[in-house]
């Protein structure tokens, strides 16, 4: 169709353009309203009014992380339930159900410059066509979120233990089947601290070695010398062989102590974050978790100092140390001397097939030794998470959850004016559209031209429109 | 006394001598007496487009259609130019040839035709001519009200005679208006052309309003009583085939088909 004969339908039926722009402007008024739950005698030409509020949470679901074995709710999904519409509006006595309110209540994720997923901040809004009232009923949300969030995500000691029982005793159980199988293993193979037994054990080895080089070595060793040497060497045998079978007990009361420790430190600088806070009641929880550890910590030095006491032992493994030292430097010059009388062939032999059978014991022991320190590591990371999540419970509200900007309410002028532009346009466009359809199907003369040939008449005149 | 019926063709069957004697001078006298009571008339009949128009002839607008009464009215002045043209091309029609009357037809109901002849029958009056407006749409006659009178009005002044008719003033200086002769509102055809005669006879142009010649024959009837007929086409979805018909007809019949008036609104 040519742009001339649809301009001259929009001239004679613009009428219905203006016509359509209208409906479009009050389809938008109608949204409007609608949507901002007006009701009758509440119109107003910009629809709802919008309370928004700007909250900070510290979320649970990343301070209590614990594998899903305890049920964590965050603070949007609190504001998106119907359970907090209906405290609001049983609080407010709203004249409305609770599904409408939730209808009116949005919360999103706010962007912040650093992104601290473990602090979101959230933007609530809450829609009422009355301003006061969106701010009421965004003050009473908030309050509200607060007071649930708080419910559904307070702990307290008997519930953490009571979740990490279990965790703790099997891990507990690992590691003592883990040091069950390392002394097996030991015992099986005649082999304490395997690392250390090897480098003994090269080390005489090579010292027997060069003692047949070397031109000093005593060839006049008496017999009682011999007799004399052979008896410490029996007796600093045995001594090792002793405070060897202390070392899986003294381990295991250590590793007790060790944990304790682990404990008292953390609650101890919990301690002092606590005390800045003013909260006499988290202070409180805090001091008694701290001074429960630091008994715990005393119970387990006790268990360790009267070990030690019964079994005449200080510090195991400097002790052990100690002892491997002087039954290896005898066994050297035993055996240097008996090298010396003997021959060095029939002294080394032996002492190379022990090395021999030591060097393949290595892998397996590594294994069994990581497992051991494996076992141990959970289960002082599972008491230290414990301790994480009873001490987050004791934060007050005033941490847990701020509000950084009060409800306001929020100019809604560019939405209105896009929203009445799109109405406006989509009507110019269906009044267009249909002006162009009429046009395009109108066969009526419009032309003198079409008229002479329709009458086959010469036109005399062409009366205009009277207006 | 003898009439020369113009624009009678001979075609067609000559009307009764006798009866056209005696009527045609019943019909000159009843213009006489519609002539002679316009002034008395003028005050008395109600006439709303008439107090409304600026001058005595200016023309006379159709009723505006609903979106239209929504904003002032602004009367477009080409539309009355349009007229005067119309009028200015009559009269030239006029001057070279025995054109005293004038047919409008048009070929469906709302083409304009009540409209155009009476704003013709306006526009040469403005001119200086004597117009005379004949209703000949006995079925729905428009031309009394648009010059403020309606037909029972007269008929309470003067009580209508099917076969007499009535002059009426129209307010607008040598033009009047004259009711048809009808019975049952079916035209008729033997009292015409004496009427025809005897209007001539005291105007120099003679307007006949028809009815749609679509739907009645009334038109066709009348051009052959008339000297020319201006056929009115107005811009809406129209039959191509049937417009063809009206004018094959109107050449059959030997119409002078003087033109055609395209009506924009």
């Amino acid at each position: 169709m040519e742009l001339d004969r649809y301009l001259r339908g929009l001239a004679q039926r613009w009428y219905l353009v203006v016509f359509l722009i209208g409906v479009g402007l009050l389809g938008s008024w109608g949204y409007m309203q609608w949507s901002g739950g007006a009701s009758w005698g509440n119109f107003r030409w910009d629809g709802a009014s919008n309370a928004v509020a700007t909250v900070a949470v510290l979320e649970p679901t990343v301070t209590r992380a614990l594998n899903g074995q305890q049920a964590q709710v965050n603070f949007a999904s609190i504001v998106e339930s119907l359970a907090l519409s209906e405290r609001v509006v049983n609080r407010l006595r709203a004249d409305m159900t609770a599904d409408a309110l939730k209808g009116k209540i949005t919360v999103k994720l706010g962007r912040t410059l650093v992104p601290n997923v473990s602090m979101p901040i959230y933007s609530v809004k809450v829609e009422n066509p009355d301003p006061q009232r969106a701010l009421d009923l965004c003050n009473t949300v908030i309050e509200e979120a607060r007071l649930m969030f708080l419910e559904m995500n307070q702990l307290d000691r008997s519930q953490v233990d009571g979740s990490l029982q279990a965790e703790e005793t099997r891990l507990r159980q690992e590691a003592d089947a883990a040091r069950a199988a390392l002394r097996t293993f030991q015992e099986e193979n005649r082999v304490w601290k395997l690392n250390s037994q090897l480098d003994a054990q090269i080390a005489l080895v090579n010292s027997l070695r060069q003692s047949s080089i070397l031109e000093g070595v005593s060839r006049t060793a008496s017999s009682a010398a011999r007799n004399d040497l052979q008896r410490a060497l029996s007796e600093a045998q045995a001594e090792l062989e002793r405070v060897r079978g202390l070392q899986p007990e003294y381990e295991r009361l250590a590793f007790e102590v060790s944990l304790a420790s682990a404990a008292v430190t953390q609650l101890s600088s919990r301690e002092s974050d606590v005390a800045l806070l003013n909260d006499p009641q988290a202070q409180q929880t805090v001091q008694t978790e701290a001074e429960a550890a630091r008994i715990r910590l005393a119970q387990a030095r006790a268990n360790l100092s009267a070990f030690q006491r019964s079994n005449a032992i200080g510090d195991l493994p400097s002790e052990l140390a100690t002892r491997t030292a002087t039954v290896s430097e005898l066994r050297r010059q035993q055996l240097t001397a008996a090298a010396a009388s003997g021959g060095l062939k029939e002294v080394l032999a032996p002492e190379e097939a022990e090395l021999q059978r030591l060097l393949p014991l290595v892998p397996l022991n590594d294994e069994l030794t990581s497992r051991l320190s494996l076992a141990e590591a959970q289960l002082t990371q599972l008491v230290a998470r414990k301790f994480d999540l009873v001490l987050a419970s004791t934060l007050p509200p005033a941490v847990q959850l701020k509000v950084l900007d009060a409800p306001r309410i929020q100019s809604n002028l560019l939405w209105t004016v896009i929203l009445y532009a799109l109405g406006a346009v989509l009507g110019a466009f269906v009044g267009l559209l249909i002006v162009y359809l009429v046009t395009y199907y109108d066969r009526c003369p419009q032309t003198v031209a079409e008229v002479q040939e329709l009458t086959g008449s010469v036109v005399l005149v062409r009366l205009p429109r009277a207006y | 006394m003898t009439l020369t019926h113009d624009g009678v063709k001979p075609s067609l069957p000559p009307p009764h001598e006798a009866d056209a004697d005696g009527f045609a001078s019943e019909v000159a006298e009843a213009c006489r007496q519609a002539a002679t009571s316009a002034d008395s008339l003028n005050g008395q009949l109600a006439r709303r487009d008439l107090a409304e128009r600026s001058s005595t002839y200016a023309p006379i607008v159709p009723r505006p259609p609903f979106h239209r009464r929504l904003f002032p009215r602004v009367e477009r002045p080409e539309y009355a130019e349009a007229f005067r043209l119309l009028a200015l091309n009559m009269r030239q029609v006029a001057a070279s040839s025995s054109l005293r009357s004038i047919l409008v037809m048009g070929a469906l109901p709302g083409d304009g035709r009540t409209l155009t002849a009476a704003n013709l029958g306006v526009a040469l009056a403005g001119t200086g001519c004597r117009v005379v407006l004949m209703e000949s749409d006995g079925r729905k006659p428009q031309l009394a009200r648009l010059f403020g009178a309606a037909p029972e009005a007269w008929a309470a002044e003067a009580p209508l005679n099917v076969d007499r008719p009535r002059a009426a003033p129209t307010g607008v200086p040598n033009l009047a208006v004259v009711l048809p002769v009808a019975r049952d509102g079916v035209l008729a055809r033997m009292a015409l052309p004496p009427l025809l005669a005897a209007l001539r006879s005291v105007a120099d142009f003679v307007i006949l309003d028809s009815p749609p010649c679509l739907q009645f024959a009334d038109g066709f009837l009348l051009s052959t009583h008339t000297n020319g007929v201006l056929y009115v086409v107005r811009r809406r979805q129209q039959d191509a085939a049937a417009q063809r018909a009206v004018q094959e007809q109107l050449a059959r019949l030997g119409a002078n088909v003087l033109g055609v008036v395209f009506n924009e609104a």
